[in-house]
């Protein structure tokens, strides 16, 4: 994840605007990448606070809502609206996440042969080809220049990362796949709530609170989901295949810096340690020294004694 | 007004008794069941201009708020202390009659203390200084990459130790009341044990002691860290740290907000769309977002600590937790402590932070509940009531009655 805040408030508009999306007939419950916002940097540091974000979320909560809206507006104008159209929406996310784990498959075994190398700038897989470019601009040139060794280094490293990469794609996949279930419940369990109103000659009479309705609904699945053992290991497993790519992604650049002398970030890291022991020894020995303590208290008076 | 109506009605929903046939409708078959829409497509149409424009007014409105408008932790303090990124600030007294009772205050270090005093309306320091106490807090700042090494007992023995020195020191006393809040408990709570010679009383707020307490007790949407942390191997945590050095604040924030999902895309879509036309609620839901988005990042060994040793080894109240060269001996506090949990919170289950007498040493154990949630306890209304007056009160008698037993 990108220690940005922008990325944070965007990442979180992109999930509410999927989210609701599971309500839209038509549309299947998966990111829609067309839809997310730019990733571009902005021009200056984030804000203390993200008024701008916050500002953005509502611009794209008024498109979800048009969208929304607009999805519901044929089966109004027939004047009944059964269940029928729900219970697709549950299919549609379990065909929407059977056809992303595809790709993923194909190029895992892409990426497993040594000489996947060439094909990696034209791989399919999102940001594939700008992390190519980028490492090729910044290490590609300068590494060949000290022979072929590091760079035969650097491209294997570079394979395993981007074998990482996808099992981290995956595992997220996965994830999305209970999340999309919880979704499909929340929805089914609004449908049966929806059926008791009818019976009971209870009725919704605005789309506004057909919403509020499926928020509720849609809530308590997800903790259950997400809390049962199925989504728990769904996340550990989201840590681990993170931590594997971050680790690879890391390699790659160790050998791309020790190839042109510049320090390592273990190298960055182990000098901080050394700092941080050294700070220490020298408040164990200021506790030995009694004047380089801070002055022993005079009981003045009984304040907070 | 049937269970189903009253709670549509909470959530907005236009509940009315049924007249078009179509929702009169019994269901069909399982598959096709008909549903209660009673809403034509002009009216669907109505609608959503109507909210379009309540949202594009409410955006217009946003960027119409001054910097003094969003503004949070107002209350006038001086800087006493400062050492590397942390800060020790006192706030200006306000009341006419001092109690002669200094607190300091520990806040955690996943957050920033502004909670403590986020509006002025709904400040806990303010209400505090209003009853005559002396407050200062701690501001752990923002640690670099280069502070990824420091440990909790960098923070406890180093820093929280300094600055309970200097606030014995300028108030001429050898013992401090100390209050920690959630992670800033914990420190807390270490530090009492560790120097209790240095500590008179012990305050700790929605902090975490037994973190395997919630294992039997189970609660929906409550307790995520601790499922996290349990769920994950000790080398998926050395992973992580090593692998991250500090955790960023943004991962952080984003954690908390996978702690509440759905509860979290409502407050900025449909809840956000019901307070856009109230200035006094819009504002503080932006002081509150100003302050969540302000996460500093964690020392990466602080978290490969509290993840390994409390979280998953659950260490601390087993009395089996060691900082720097010591084991952090609950029995130790034999100080007067009053341990105050917010009755819904959901990060700390109360299982958690609740029934801690006999883990200490102290006879003098008190505890309190307040309404609300884990942030709740400093900000919302009930709580605000409680929380300030209750401290007040348990220190001005701890002292009367230490006044009365040990001065004579």
């Amino acid at each position: 994840m990108s220690d940005d805040l922008s990325a944070l408030y965007g990442g979180w508009t992109q999930a509410m605007a999927d989210s609701f999306r599971a309500l839209m007939p038509g549309a299947p419950f998966a990111p829609d990448a067309a839809s997310r916002p730019s990733a571009a940097a902005p021009a200056e540091p984030p804000a203390p606070l993200p008024i701008e974000q916050i500002a953005d979320t509502l611009g794209v909560f008024a498109g979800v809502l048009t969208q929304l809206y607009e999805s519901y507006l044929p089966l109004l104008a027939q004047g009944r609206i059964t269940t029928e159209p729900f219970e697709a929406l549950a299919q549609n996310a379990t065909n929407a996440f059977g056809a992303m784990l595809l790709p993923l498959q194909q190029a895992r075994s892409g990426f497993a042969s040594p000489g996947a190398w060439p094909a990696l700038s034209a791989s399919s897989l999102p940001g594939a080809a700008q992390l190519g470019l980028g490492i090729e601009r910044t290490f590609g040139g300068l590494a060949e220049a000290f022979g072929l060794g590091p760079l035969r280094q650097l491209q294997d490293a570079w394979r395993e990362m981007m074998l990482a990469r996808v099992a981290k794609q995956r595992a997220q996949v996965e994830y999305l796949a209970l999340v999309a279930q919880a979704f499909a419940s929340g929805t089914a369990s609004l449908m049966h709530e929806l059926q008791a109103m009818a019976l009971r000659g209870e009725r919704v009479e605005s789309m506004l609170a057909f919403l509020r309705m499926w928020v509720k609904a849609v809530d308590s699945p997800l903790h259950d989901a997400m809390q049962g053992s199925a989504g728990l290991d769904a996340t550990a497993n989201v840590i681990r295949a993170s931590n594997a790519y971050r680790q690879q992604m890391q390699k790659v650049i160790g050998i791309a810096s020790t190839a042109v002398h510049v320090p390592t970030r273990n190298e960055m890291s182990e000098a901080f340690r050394e700092i941080q022991e050294l700070k220490r020894e020298l408040r164990r020995l200021k506790r030995l020294v009694p004047a380089a303590a801070p002055k022993k208290p005079v009981q003045r008076r009984e304040r907070a004694a | 007004m049937s269970a189903t109506q009253a709670r549509a009605r909470k959530v907005g929903a236009h509940v009315a008794p049924a007249a078009a046939a179509n929702a009169a409708a019994p269901p069909a078959a399982k598959s096709a069941a008909v549903l209660p829409f009673a809403i034509t497509p002009e009216a669907a149409l109505r609608e959503l201009a109507m909210l379009r424009d309540k949202l594009a007014i409410g955006a217009k409105r946003l960027g119409e708020f001054s910097e003094d408008d969003l503004a949070i932790a107002t209350t006038p303090v001086d800087e006493v202390y400062r050492e590397d990124m942390v800060r020790l600030y006192r706030c200006r007294p306000t009341a006419a009659k001092p109690r002669g009772i200094a607190v300091l205050i520990a806040y955690a270090l996943v957050g920033r203390y502004q909670m403590i005093d986020l509006e002025t309306e709904r400040s806990f320091v303010r209400k505090l200084l209003a009853e005559g106490i002396d407050v200062y807090y701690v501001d752990w700042g923002n640690p670099t990459p280069a502070q990824r090494w420091l440990t909790i007992d960098d923070y406890v023995s180093g820093y929280l130790d300094h600055c309970v020195d200097v606030v014995r020191e300028r108030e001429g006393i050898e013992r401090i009341n100390l209050m920690g809040i959630c992670q800033g408990g914990i420190f807390s709570t270490c530090y009492a044990a560790l120097f209790p010679e240095k500590v008179a009383r012990l305050i700790l707020t929605v902090t975490p002691i037994d973190f395997h307490g919630d294992v039997d007790a189970p609660v929906r949407g409550s307790g995520y860290m601790n499922l996290w942390t349990r769920s994950l191997a000790p080398a998926d945590i050395d992973a992580l740290v090593d692998s991250m050095g500090n955790s960023p604040g943004t991962s952080i924030g984003f954690a908390f907000l996978m702690m509440n999902p759905i509860g979290n895309l409502a407050k900025y879509s449909i809840e956000l769309l019901d307070i856009l036309d109230d200035d006094q609620k819009l504002l503080g839901f932006l002081r509150m977002e100003r302050w969540i988005s302000d996460r500093p990042n964690i020392p990466g060994e602080v978290v490969r600590q509290w993840f390994k040793d409390l979280y998953q080894g659950n260490k601390l109240v087993r009395n089996e937790l060691v900082l720097g060269d010591r084991v952090v001996d609950l029995k130790r506090i034999t100080m007067p402590v009053l341990n105050i949990y917010a009755e819904g919170d959901v990060v700390v289950p109360n299982a958690c932070s609740q029934g801690m007498h006999g883990r200490f040493g102290t006879k003098d154990y008190a505890e309190l509940g307040v309404p609300g949630g884990h942030i709740g306890t400093f900000v919302g209304g009930k709580a605000q009531k409680i929380l300030a007056p209750s401290i007040v009160q348990w220190l001005t008698e701890k002292k009367r009655s230490r006044a009365g037993t040990h001065r004579a």
